[in-house]
């Protein structure tokens, strides 16, 4: 529906909406942001102005965590897949940048909180095995679900954590089977 | 085997989350996502109300400008639409549209025609006329005055008091008129209704006319000078020829001098224009009406007084030509010129009026143009002949031109399909 047909009261629940989850998907997606502030902030942003432009179909607004979640995680994976994308060396010699620029050090919670080690760890998986890896290990959903949210099979979301573990291993870190 | 410190991914990414649960949307960033909401829940510009209001733009464009075509065509007839539910045409206002449906047009001959359905009421502009048509009515326009053609109309005319510079009524003939200076005055075919005050009940037949005044006086004046006081009750009857195609004045043959009213000859009267293309080239020649006239008028003279002296032979009303050269013009569409050149030869072999005549020889000629080059010639030279002054003879002139016709002549002038 355009945005433009959100009615009064439409505006007010999602503001009302805003007021109540931003924080939620802030920490969501601060984890795939690496702890990068503004990263997160902008999927904040563009995950509630595509509310607004779904709001009309959506059956009930107030329990919209379910697709809070999955609409974060998948944001949050295309904003990494851009993200990495735009570090690869083609692109960086064909944007004239010689290297990406980093995050600003202020505005970087990892650096302050001294969070670094363990999302330079994640930094080093592939995008959609991260997500998995994390949806399954820190947010204790089930394979179906992360299927569902991501859009594949079981038995692909499996392969994806399981090569996501085989990594962090081979890497040195521990990882305990669920 | 890990090392201590690599120890417990998983636990040290779960403290990190529970480190990250503090943290909040920064006050500048909830700024910067509340205007982003702000903007997505305003009505953006979108390229569809840039269509729509492209559209609507456009139409009101075209609406306007058809708007001021029809307007100053309006204006160009003298007609003028007040944009109320009174439509006025010439120096006559229609009003009461409830029972009446009026449609402007023009006639062939160019000059505005108003068509009455119904119950109709129409006032004078400036004189104290009030005009009730029924039925099936018509009006023309010529020179910005209206002309009634046909219909039964009633008319009343209130009293008209002069003002007080005027001068004084004048009265002539011993009492015998006793018309107020501001008579009121009516065109009629043929005649002109004069009627100070009164009532008058008028029929416009086809060819036949009455007027019987019920109240007052009046008198009618035939073509300017004949004039016959009406007496009261008694209908005042009069012929004339049909008018189908009605011209400005500067284009109507003078009637025939002679005769009266009652006598004059369809010739006299019949219409000049020509329904087709040819009456469009016809209208812009540069021959004068005076042309015309000098032409034509001993011809009318003749038809007159073959009229007057022969008239078990009629000839032909004008008004059943529309429907022949309706019938050529289809056929013309259709590409079938054997078939329209057979309708009007048909058509030539029925007695006209002389005008009627020369309009139907054109067509075949120019019929012939497309059928039959050598006979097309052969037929303008008939043509040119037999109507040396006539409407069509610069178009003849030019036709035969175009069709090499001169130098064919010789060849083809002892062919025996010569046409008429």
């Amino acid at each position: 529906m355009p945005l433009h047909h959100a009615s009064e009261g439409a505006s007010a629940r999602i503001s009302a909406l805003y007021q109540r989850h931003r924080d939620d998907v802030f920490r969501v997606a601060l984890r795939y942001a690496s702890g990068d502030r503004e990263w997160a902030e902008d999927v904040v942003q563009d995950l509630f102005v595509s509310l607004c432009r779904v709001f009309a179909r959506v059956d009930d607004p107030d329990h919209l965590g379910g697709w809070l979640y999955r609409t974060t995680c998948n944001r949050c994976l295309s904003k990494l897949r851009r993200r990495a994308l735009e570090n690869t060396p083609g692109i960086r010699w064909l944007l004239g940048e010689k290297q990406s620029t980093p995050p600003n050090v202020e505005s970087t919670v990892s650096q302050r909180q001294q969070l670094g080690a363990a999302f330079a760890v994640l930094d080093k998986l592939p995008s959609k095995q991260r997500l998995a890896f994390c949806m399954f290990h820190l947010d204790g959903k089930k394979i179906h679900e992360i299927g569902e949210i991501l859009g594949h099979s079981k038995g692909y979301i499996s392969k994806l954590i399981s090569r996501a573990a085989l990594r962090l291993r081979a890497d040195g870190w521990e990882i305990r089977d669920a | 085997m890990p090392s201590p410190d690599k120890k417990a991914l998983l636990d040290q990414l779960r403290a990190a989350d529970h480190t990250l649960a503090s943290e909040a949307v920064s006050a500048r960033a909830q700024r910067e996502h509340r205007r982003a909401l702000s903007e997505a829940l305003a009505p953006p510009p979108r390229r569809g109300s840039a269509v729509l209001w492209f559209g609507v733009g456009a139409t009101t464009s075209v609406l306007a400008l058809a708007t001021w075509v029809a307007t100053r065509n309006l204006a160009d007839q003298g007609l003028r639409d007040t944009r109320s539910p009174d439509l006025t045409f010439a120096n006559y206002r229609v009003v009461g549209r409830s029972t009446c449906s009026a449609n402007v047009r023009t006639t062939l001959g160019g000059a505005p025609s108003l068509t009455l359905a119904g119950t109709c009421e129409l006032v004078h502009v400036v004189q104290n006329i009030q005009i009730t048509a029924y039925d099936n009515a018509r009006l023309i326009s010529i020179g910005g005055e209206a002309q009634l053609v046909e219909g039964r109309w009633s008319i009343e005319v209130a009293a008209s008091r002069p003002p007080a510079t005027a001068a004084p009524t004048s009265r002539t003939g011993g009492g015998t008129h006793s018309f107020a200076p501001r008579s009121s005055h009516i065109a009629l075919p043929k005649a002109t209704l004069n009627i100070g005050s009164g009532r008058v009940e008028i029929s416009l037949g086809e060819t036949t006319h009455a007027v019987t005044i019920t109240r007052g006086r009046g008198r009618l004046r035939f073509d300017g000078e004949n004039v016959h006081e009406l007496a009261m009750g008694t209908p005042m009857q009069w012929n004339t020829p049909p008018v189908l195609e009605t011209l400005p004045p500067a284009q109507t043959l003078p009637p025939a001098q002679t005769l009266p009213p009652a006598y004059a000859s369809p010739a006299d009267h019949h219409s000049t224009a020509r329904p087709t293309r040819g009456a469009i080239a016809s209208a812009k020649r540069t021959d004068t009406s005076a042309e015309r006239r000098k032409s034509a008028r001993p011809h009318a003279s003749a038809a007159g007084a073959r009229t007057r002296f022969h008239n078990e032979r009629q000839p032909r009303p004008a008004s059943a030509l529309a429907p022949i050269i309706g019938r050529v013009n289809t056929l013309r569409a259709q590409g079938r010129y054997a078939a329209a050149h057979r309708v009007l030869t048909e058509a030539l072999e029925q007695k006209w009026g002389l005008r009627t005549t020369e309009s139907l020889h054109f067509e075949l000629g120019d019929v012939l143009a497309s059928l039959d080059q050598a006979r097309a010639c052969r037929h303008w030279a008939t043509h040119r002949k037999r109507f040396p002054q006539g409407r069509y003879a610069s178009m003849a002139r030019r036709s035969s031109t175009k069709l090499n016709c001169d130098s064919n002549r010789s060849n083809n002038s002892h062919d025996p399909n010569n046409l008429k």
